[in-house]
């Protein structure tokens, strides 16, 4: 049966008996969410390189030595490892995460909007960016939960879990993190155009 | 000059036990807002390099 099929859970057990292929599935899988819950977190590509690099290390490390918790599921685990790893990174470097400034991000990279014209790509290009800037402007612990929901579909439990809090102050920051930036997208008169 | 708010009370909801249809519990404009700013969220997703995931499975290779 092809890797693809496989659950989280089957890939780690065969990763343990020494199929080194059902990591690789395990990291295709799962490496957009992890590698973007780092950046957006750091706002750096090289640093968020590293810090997901490190998070798979400790992964690989747990995961052979026998010490994985089979209660929890792979993908939070993971995102607490790296989420561990940029608490770590910042209590170092003692900054905050948000007003370091942003790397060379390029939207073109990602946006599927080369139909488009020239206007109304730059248009797009200039709303996501401002999207992106208010973003890093939300206090962390509210940014944390965002990111966490959205990118690493964490529920509201496992990022309670996570980040050693009550599912309703989770939820709270999520909230707040919402109107908080529907707020700074009114008071800069940002519009978003699917 | 924006006010960014913080959260002073814990009160949301009262579900404690089921994680994922928490969404529920968020007003109707909340989840329309979230729901709109989905597809510029899902435009600032990116990947890690190659070089880097070839240093992870190179590493679990080595390891034992």
């Amino acid at each position: 049966m092809s890797y693809q099929v496989k659950t989280d859970q089957e890939l780690v057990h065969l990763y343990i008996k020494g199929k080194e292929l059902a990591l690789s599935e395990l990291i295709i899988r799962h490496k957009s969410r992890i590698y973007t819950s780092i950046y957006l977190l750091v706002k750096d590509e090289y640093l968020a390189e590293d810090i997901f690099q490190d998070t798979f290390i400790k992964v690989i490390k747990t995961l052979k030595a026998g010490k994985y918790n089979e209660e929890g599921k792979f993908l939070p685990w993971v995102l607490r490892i790296g989420h561990n790893l940029v608490i770590d990174h910042f209590r170092r470097e003692k900054r905050n995460p948000t007003i370091t400034n942003s790397d060379g991000f390029d939207i073109f990279d990602v946006l599927g909007i080369y139909d488009e014209s020239i206007e109304e790509r730059m248009v797009k290009q200039q709303t996501y960016d401002d999207l992106k800037k208010l973003i890093h402007l939300l206090p962390s612990e509210q940014k944390e939960v965002l990111i966490m929901r959205h990118y690493g579909e964490l529920s509201f439990k496992e990022i309670a879990d996570l980040t050693d809090v009550s599912i309703n102050t989770a939820l709270g920051r999520m909230r707040y993190a919402l109107n908080n930036l529907r707020k700074m997208m009114t008071a800069k008169e940002l519009t978003l155009k699917n | 000059m924006i006010e960014i708010s913080t959260p002073t009370s814990d009160s949301v909801c009262n579900d404690e036990t089921d994680g994922d249809s928490m969404f529920s519990n968020f007003s109707k404009s909340e989840v329309e807002f979230y729901e709109s700013i989905k597809a510029p969220l899902n435009s600032l997703v990116k990947e890690p390099s190659k070089e880097v995931i070839e240093n992870v499975l190179k590493f679990s290779k080595n390891y034992t």
